[in-house]
């Protein structure tokens, strides 16, 4: 009994996987990884070490922002690919735009969702383990 | 995947059934609040299920001092304004504990509740898993599951917060009172969530005799009859929470329990002490 429940256990943790896959990579230029952050309570903040990737058919002046602060997090010059460790530490879902530094245009957007596991944040719960 | 999900309600009807045959020792009612966060009005509910690994020492003669398995537990927790309900088989322990607020005020809180506090045992001691006699205890009468109904007085601080409960047992097992305090702390750090507590326990003559005392046609030349007083215990505890992803979570955690001479010195405990350390995983819905 205790090895099936070992394996519907395994079973279950391996099609929630927290990798992106290579695939996902693939289909676009502008790409958050791992796109999610999941906090254990909502209301928490949550922590995580994003990669940043973007990339460009032709050499630009490019900048990553903050979609809605606006607040530029970095530059490239004449480059058409690039990358940004980002320390996430938000309450909510952050998205982000890679613009052209020169025209002010939007190229791209891509964001951070932000999860959580325990909805329910009743004050009178009894988080027992024993 | 699909096999997996036709197989879900089997699954829950087991972890149901083992969730009331808990193999509890003494039990308080260790509540944690983190009341930073903001609560959840009118109706809240979530439940889960995981298994986990543990070893525990435990203080019952005749068990083994280093007794390890795994097991499985279902969480269900609902609430409705000022009414909670709070069935909890958590890899060790658990049990059912439904409240109301009475009165809740700047940081104090009133509350009315019924729970278990000691689970049953018979001469197959404590593991619900073993069915065969332990010759130490071999002879004893079963012990019943107690059921208590009381007021619990709480004052909440940020992360922290200490309660004061008065039980009286209306099952009929023991129908004698149980106090518990207990101060708790929950420590968020990164994505964990690490809670530790200390409680203290006092117990009846009643209780004490009902669960730990020796009658005379329990005695024999080995067992002496036992009778003895109001006893207590000590309870520090330790959690560490991580979520995985959006549904598993991590946990892990230690608990010792000391008890009192009271207890220790009764012919069916091995020890004064009980220690408890668990690793798992659980599903939250």
């Amino acid at each position: 009994m205790y090895s099936k429940t070992l394996t519907l256990v395994l079973c279950l943790l391996s099609t929630k996987s927290l990798v992106v896959s290579a695939e996902q990579i693939e289909q676009s230029d502008f790409v958050a990884i791992p796109d999610t952050c999941v906090a254990l309570r909502e209301g928490r903040n949550c922590y995580a070490d994003i990669e940043i990737n973007w990339q460009r058919p032709e050499i630009g002046n490019y900048c990553l922002r903050d979609a809605t602060s606006k607040h530029i997090m970095q530059c490239w010059l004449r480059q058409k690919s690039g990358q940004f460790h980002y320390a996430f530490d938000s309450v909510e879902t952050i998205a982000f735009e890679l613009i052209n530094s020169d025209s002010g245009k939007i190229i791209a957007k891509t964001h951070v969702q932000l999860q959580w596991v325990y909805q329910n944040r009743q004050k009178k719960r009894r988080w027992r383990l024993f | 995947m699909l096999q997996i999900l036709n197989k879900t309600p089997t699954l829950i009807c087991i972890l149901l059934v083992m969730c009331f045959w808990s193999d509890a020792s003494i039990a308080s009612n260790r509540y944690y609040a983190d009341n930073t966060l903001k609560p959840t009005n009118g109706f809240a509910w979530d439940w889960s299920a995981g298994a986990g690994y543990y070893i525990e020492d435990s203080y019952l003669v005749g068990m083994d001092s280093y007794n390890d398995g795994l097991e499985l537990d279902l969480n269900l927790a609902i609430s409705y304004d000022r009414f909670y309900l709070d069935i909890d088989h958590s890899q060790l322990s658990g049990g059912v504990i439904i409240g109301y607020s009475l009165i809740e005020r700047y940081d104090w809180e009133l509350d009315i509740l019924g729970t278990n506090v000691q689970a049953g045992f018979d001469e197959t001691g404590l593991d619900f898993y073993n069915t065969g006699t332990i010759d130490e205890l071999e002879g004893i009468l079963s012990r019943k599951y107690d059921f208590n109904t009381g007021l619990r007085l709480t004052r909440r601080f940020q992360n922290s917060q200490i309660s004061v409960e008065y039980l009286h047992d209306i099952s009929g097992t023991h129908n004698s009172w149980v106090i518990n305090t207990f101060f708790s702390h929950i420590l968020p750090w990164k994505n964990w969530e690490f809670r530790s507590g200390v409680g203290f326990s006092a117990y009846s003559d009643d209780f004490t005799n009902y669960y730990f005392g020796i009658s005379p046609e329990e005695s024999k030349p080995t067992r002496p009859i036992y009778e003895t007083g109001t006893s207590g215990s000590i309870i520090f505890e330790f959690h560490a929470e991580y979520p995985l992803n959006r549904h598993w979570v991590f946990l892990t955690g230690v608990l010792s329990t000391w008890f009192t001479n009271e207890i220790s010195n009764s012919p069916i405990v091995s020890q004064g002490y009980q220690h408890k350390a668990m690793v798992g995983v659980r599903y939250v819905f």
